[in-house]
């Protein structure tokens, strides 16, 4: 090949390369991907129900990634980084610190990137303890309860409450800590059933129940205990004495139709009594019967009715049902020797007279018998008797 | 000074006066392609002494310096050159632009270029060599006027639609009939080797065709392959490799804007996924043209060798064709294998066989179908927001309108089509008596074509749940006998006539088997179709056909001046009902070569060429599909079915009217031409009209439905294609280093409906008398309602940035009243334009193609130009999409629900589909024998789709489909030739 041959050729070589270099160098420039902050969707948080401190929470959304940080911010400002403990494509679930209390904004951080949640979360303050087991016995007041369990402080707290006391009293107890739990001494007015809230400043948990026993005759409660069960835990208490005249009504005669629909049996006295003021309310009101306005009727003499114990009130008074007030009955004698005052006298129960009958009679329990249980039914209107008010724990 | 000048013009004079002394002057004389040409005229022109070139080229001649050799060849363009002080003076000549000697292959014979009457183009070998990617029948594209090549499918194994002279039938298929070596080829021509083919003939007017009868309405394309020569040992090899680019590829809104989009027009209704929500947060964004896409290759290697001695000829090739696709997971290989003989065992008896074997597979997805769910539209239509996979490594499934995942198809889609082939004839030819030559040709064809198909239930929500397997699976054996006795008169070189007879039965047998299974092994897929938890729909038909027919043809040619030729073929096809099956197809046509007159021959030089041709006749169409006449009974139908005793019985019904009057479409062609050459054949050319009715058409036209059935196959209407072409090849520059050709064509057809039937102007909206079959009728878009015109939108339930319909008629209700014409599908006028360069051993050659007149419907744009709830928009729509504080004419805004906003039913969407693409751009270097002493070697780099300057903004404006296309590339190919 002559070497006019050989640089053209050379030449034609190295057009068709800068060609093809030049038609095929149209290529895109690929650009690097710019991270923007997290798109989240439709992003939910748990109801404060759900969360509890030193657990986890479930916020739930669209978008959350496996390289997501989380951030709690407080109302004061400050932000902790919390653990990520799973994310799927519907949710992101996170670890909530064991101090952690309060409203919380969440930030989502990705790529140095943040997106803050629309709303907070809300985390309660609790005080967290783990293994927690409460007296599986019966307490006796002043005696010293072992609450077993770890987590527990020096400062933290009882308060010990219970619906059967009046409302708005609590017994704040002082706890000592001991190996493997805390030790406190039981206040002496505790009886029946009382929930056990330990507190640390503001953080409260709710730690379960204590029982605490009492005996027929024993005085709490605003009145004597004439009725246990339950070995004690549960009971029933007779005021000191009857209330409002020897001559009350029950309510006013009516159909069977209007009758307010009660029992006989144990425990349905408080019900009882719900529902003959509730039927006697409705029908006055429809009916307007002049012979009733101003009278109140035996059931809301007993709901009316209150018995001061200091600051407090005991208010949860009602009239008995009739195998309720038939066990005062049976201990009329003992109730006597701890001051109660029932006059010889019928008194209404709670219980209307057996079906065709209960519109317009209702049980008596007679007490001027000195031994036998006479309890019959009587007209509501027409018979005008004694009241005597009880109340349950 | 006047010393030294006085020396200088001694020593021109001293030189002068020695080289007036005659000496040797030797040389080789070969062609473009180095190629040595024996028998080339050497002459002095100043004493007319001359010698021939031997039979390598060579010549040796004394002459003077200062006189001219003259060298001329039938068939090259002549060149002078004066004698310097060279003693060596080879010589490149350059073909003319007509070879008039050629001998042209016309269907059952062979003639003269310059002897034929009809409109036959010929395409050579070479030609067809600047398409180096795709099928033979793509390469025919710009090769010849009056027929119309459309890419198509740019896919792997994806092939070109032809059609000849217009479309000229409704229903019935418009490819034209394809002839290789005597043997008809059904579906292309994309099994041949474009290395094996000799030349192309495309017969399109009625004379030439019409020894094809029944089977030319729609033209003929002859191809035949090369044969050895006698005396002369060939062996080439070629091998070139390309890789290819993706063009066009659309741009679209990335993750970014495809969020701020929705996000503007639909904040509360679209529901995004975790998975996309990530993906944007990382600030990413799927390019899913990209994920589905690579850079294609493609390697062909071809080995031939050829020869033989006076007796016996032999030709034998091989080639290997290797296709990876710019999709991915697409990909085409094609092993063929050719042996052709010719024979001549005494002076009256030859014989001779074409054998070709041909095994290929091809890989491909599914593009082109499946319009709403293909791989190309579901990575278009993908949103930018989804990954690829997830973040557990799964494939994304959460595509709008449970789309594929485009990745998943790509990966997991197995489509794999095998396809073996073997074709073969062989011919016996006595001549008994001098010039009656009784020839046989008898061939028969056996096809295996298997399609093993495997969706993934990975691939999607789409996708069968537990993956779902296909095998079809058919064979097709055809045979043919073609026996022909042909005898040639020639009184005193005044008459000659050629009279040729023949006869032709052939018959076709198919069948094919479908099994489709669900829920299978995805290991064993189509392997173990047994295993599977679920079987069915199977299928199995068979169907056979035969065609016997008798043609004859006689030429006259009166004293090289006057040619006529008369044919006349019978065709009984078994497509139609008894009574009909035989149809006569005759065709007639004269020429005159005026050039051949002694007034033009003696008084202007400068005409080397000019012809006069007329014809005339009459064609058919058999390509109905088969029993399309009779009444068939679907038997196996699952709606068929019946109880019967508490048990499913299969049933049979009759599912259409049966029409025993059913007949052939038939063409009546006319056409006129003018064939010209002037200086030496230097400037040559063709210029020739056309008009052709087509009537009898096929069509389903509607029945009451009393009847039972919804339509009937009928005969109706007539339709008229008309045109022109025209072709000029000219040697512009022709030297002893450096020639310089160029070649035009160009074609312009007009179609017409003249009739349709029961004296209606129109078919369903569809088809209009006095239109073009191919013409859009749609509602016209106006633009977008603008704020100012928000009282006069409301009229229509619109309101500002809705698309603007024109209410033609004036009714303020928009319906299909308001259609109007919008212009026509088909081009109205193509071509091609190609010149070459060649300088000393360089060549240099640029091919363009051009089409025109006519509209595309970009149905893309459907999607990507107005808010599309289904999926990506194209990156202008987010620019622009009106808004009131950016008003515009063109993207409707982002409203759900806004009529007409995707330009449904409306010429929004069409573009102008006119275009001019530089197709090849190849540049070469051939070392001469000279050079290397045993062989010549060419080695090149060629640019294919190098640009295509077009208004049309889809993928591909050749493209069949536009909504779910192949993409077309951009192809670089280096490669290498080497002949011994």
């Amino acid at each position: 090949m002559n070497k006019y041959a050989k640089s053209l050729l050379t030449l034609l070589i190295a057009s068709g390369g800068a060609g093809i270099a030049f038609l095929s160098g149209c290529q895109e420039v690929e650009q690097p991907a710019v991270p923007i902050a997290p798109i989240l969707k439709d992003t939910a948080f748990p109801s404060v129900d759900d969360v509890v401190p030193g657990g986890t929470a479930t916020i739930s959304g669209l978008g959350f990634s496996d390289e997501d940080i989380v951030y709690l911010k407080d109302a004061s400002g400050k932000t902790i980084q919390v653990e990520v403990v799973g994310v799927t494509d519907y949710d992101i679930t996170i670890a909530i610190p064991e101090d952690a209390g309060g409203e919380y904004t969440v930030i989502i951080e990705r790529a140095g990137l943040q997106t803050t949640l629309e709303g907070t979360l809300s985390v309660p303050l609790m005080v967290v303890l783990e293994d927690v087991q409460m007296p599986a016995d019966p307490v006796s007041g002043g005696s010293t309860a072992t609450i077993l369990g770890s987590g527990f402080e020096a400062g933290d707290k009882l308060e010990i409450s219970g619906s059967q006391y009046p409302t708005g009293k609590t017994f704040s107890v002082d706890l000592s800590i001991v190996e493997g739990g805390v030790e406190f001494t039981v206040p002496a007015e505790l009886y029946g059933v009382s929930t056990v809230i330990i507190t640390r400043g503001e953080r409260r948990t709710n730690l379960g129940t204590i029982s605490t026993t009492v005996n027929v005759g024993d005085a709490v409660g605003g009145g004597i205990v004439y009725y246990v069960t339950d070995g004690g835990i549960h009971g029933y208490i007779v005021n000191m004495s009857n209330i409002g005249s020897a001559t009350e009504k029950f309510g006013p005669e009516v159909t069977e139709a209007d009758a307010a629909g009660t029992s006989t049996e144990m425990g349905t006295g408080k019900t009882n009594t719900e529902s003959i003021i509730n039927k006697f309310n409705a029908l006055q009101s429809a009916n307007n019967w002049p012979e009733w306005v101003g009278v109140t009727i035996a059931a809301q003499w007993c709901a009316d009715h209150t018995v001061a114990d200091g600051e407090y009130v005991y208010d949860d008074w009602y009239l008995p049902s009739q195998a309720e007030l038939s066990e005062v009955f049976k201990v009329k004698n003992m109730l006597a020797e701890k001051g109660v005052s029932i006059p010889a006298n019928n008194y209404w129960t709670s219980s209307e007279a057996p079906s065709p009958d209960p519109g317009w009679a209702a049980y008596y329990v007679n007490f001027y018998e000195a031994e036998n249980l006479v309890t019959a039914i009587c007209s509501k209107a027409g018979w005008t008797i004694g009241v005597l008010p009880i109340r349950s724990f | 000074m006047k010393k030294y000048i006085l020396t200088l013009f001694a020593l021109i004079f001293a030189f002068s006066a020695a080289n007036a002394q005659e000496f040797t002057i030797s040389g080789t004389v070969t062609d473009t392609e180095d190629e040595p040409l024996a028998g080339v005229a050497v002459i002095i022109q100043e004493t007319k002494e001359g010698t021939m070139t031997d039979g390598k080229g060579r010549y040796t001649i004394e002459a003077e310096e200062g006189q001219t050799l003259e060298f001329s060849f039938i068939g090259m363009v002549t060149q002078n050159v004066t004698i310097g002080k060279r003693s060596v003076i080879d010589i490149q000549m350059t073909e003319s632009a007509i070879f008039l000697d050629e001998a042209v292959a016309i269907g059952y014979g062979v003639a003269k270029k310059s002897d034929l009457t009809g409109a036959v183009a010929s395409v050579k070998a070479e030609d067809l060599q600047t398409a180096k990617i795709g099928t033979v029948t793509s390469a025919l594209q710009g090769l010849a006027t009056g027929v119309h090549v459309t890419t198509g499918s740019v896919k792997p194994g994806g092939d070109a639609s032809v059609i000849i002279r217009g479309n000229s039938t409704f229903k019935s298929d418009s490819t034209p009939l394809y002839i290789v070596d005597g043997m008809p080829v059904q579906g292309g021509l994309q099994d041949l080797s474009s290395s094996d083919i000799q030349s192309i003939e495309i017969l399109k007017d009625a004379s030439s065709a019409a020894i094809y009868g029944s089977r030319g309405a729609n033209g003929v394309v002859l191809i035949t392959t090369k044969k050895g020569t006698a005396d002369k040992m060939r062996i080439s090899l070629n091998a070139s490799y390309g890789t290819q680019r993706m063009l066009n590829k659309q741009d679209l809104m990335n993750a970014q804007q495809y969020y701020d989009l929705v996000s503007y027009a639909q904040p509360d209704d679209y529901t995004w996924t975790s998975e996309e929500l990530r993906l944007l947060s990382r600030g990413e964004s799927t390019d899913w043209q990209d994920a589905i896409t690579q850079n294609g290759s493609y390697q062909n290697y071809n080995f031939s060798i050829s020869g033989g001695s006076e007796k016996i000829q032999h030709y034998f090739g091989l080639d290997y064709y290797d296709q990876i696709g710019i999709i991915k997971n697409s990909s085409f290989n094609k092993l063929t294998a050719r042996y052709n003989m010719d024979a001549k065992m005494n002076d009256w008896f030859r014989y001779g066989v074409r054998f070709n074997v041909i095994e290929s597979t091809l890989k491909n997805i599914n593009e082109e179908s499946d319009p709403l769910y293909g791989t190309m539209f579901s990575a278009i239509s993908a949103q930018p927001t989804a990954p690829i996979f997830t973040k557990d490594g799964e494939y994304f499934d959460g595509f709008l309108n449970t789309k594929a995942n485009p990745v998943a198809i790509v990966d997991l889609l197995d489509r794999t089509t095998l396809k073996s082939r073997v074709v073969g004839s062989f011919y016996l030819e006595i001549e008994p008596i001098k010039n009656l030559r009784i020839r046989s040709d008898n061939g028969g064809e056996l096809v295996f074509y298997r399609v093993n198909e495997y969706e993934d239930e990975r691939m999607g929500q789409h996708y069968t749940e537990g993956g779902h397997a296909k095998v079809t699976a058919n064979k097709k054996r055809y045979w043919q006998t073609e026996n022909t006795v042909t005898y040639d008169m020639n009184i005193e070189d005044t008459h000659k006539l050629t009279v040729m007879a023949g006869f032709s039965a052939s018959r076709t047998e198919f069948e094919q088997t479908i099994a489709d299974s669900k829920k299978l092994s995805a290991i064993l897929k189509y392997y173990n179709l047994g295993g599977a938890e679920e079987h069915g729909p199977n299928e199995s038909n068979a169907v056979t056909s035969s065609l016997v027919s008798f043609y004859g043809r006689a030429t006259y040619n009166y004293k090289d001046r006057y040619l006529a030729t008369v044919t006349m073929r019978g065709d009984g096809s078994s497509r139609f009902a008894p009574g009909h099956r035989w149809g006569f197809f005759p065709s007639a046509a004269l020429a005159w070569r005026i050039s051949e007159e002694s007034f033009v021959k003696d008084n202007v030089k400068w005409i080397s060429n000019l012809k006069l041709r007329a014809s005339a006749g009459m064609l058919g169409n058999q390509e109905i599909g088969d029993f399309q006449y009779a009444a068939l009974i679907d038997l196996g139908d699952p709606t068929a079915n019946y109880v019967f005793g508490n048990n499913l019985a299969s049933g049979a019904q009759q599912i259409n009217i049966s029409n025993p009057e059913l007949t052939w479409e038939k063409s009546n062609q006319y056409d006129i031409a003018i064939d010209f050459g002037f200086l030496d054949n230097r400037i040559a050319g063709t210029i020739e009209g056309y008009y052709k009715r087509t009537s009898d058409l096929l069509w389903e036209v509607p029945l009451p439905l009393e009847s039972g059935f919804n339509t009937s196959l009928t005969n109706i209407g007539k339709v008229d294609n008309r045109g022109i072409e025209f072709s000029i090849s000219t040697v512009n520059i022709s030297t002893r280093d450096f020639s310089w050709t160029t070649a035009l064509n160009f074609s312009v057809n007009q179609n017409e409906i003249m009739e349709l039937y029961n004296g209606k102007t129109d078919v369903n909206k569809d088809l209009f008398v006095g239109k073009p079959i191919s013409d859009w009728y749609l509602l016209k878009n106006l633009g977008i309602w603008q704020v100012n015109e928000a009282a006069e939108a409301a009229k229509y339930g619109a309101q500002p940035g809705d698309r603007k319909v024109w209410d033609k008629n004036g009714d303020y209700v928009i319906n299909g009243d308001d259609r109007d014409f919008c212009g026509q599908s088909t081009p109205k006028w193509y071509g091609s334009f190609n010149t070459a360069f060649n300088f000393k051993g360089f060549d240099l050659s640029a091919f363009f193609t051009f089409a025109g007149g006519h509209y595309i419907n970009n149905d893309l744009r459907r999607f990507l130009d107005s808010y599309n709830v289904w999926g990506n928009m194209s990156e202008n729509y987010y620019k622009y999409y009106w808004r009131e504080d950016r008003p515009n004419n063109r993207y409707p805004a982002p409203r759900v629900g806004s009529a007409y906003a995707n330009g449904d039913g409306t010429d929004a969407n069409l573009e102008k589909g006119d275009y001019l693409r530089l197709r090849n751009l190849e540049l070469g270097y051939t070392f001469s024998k000279k050079m290397l002493k045993i062989m010549n070697m060419r080695v090149y780099v060629a640019v294919q789709n190098v640009f295509t300057a077009t208004e049309f903004t889809g993928y591909d404006v050749e493209s069949s489909s536009n909504s779910n296309p192949y993409p077309n590339a951009r192809s670089f190919i280096g490669g290498i030739s080497i002949n011994f």
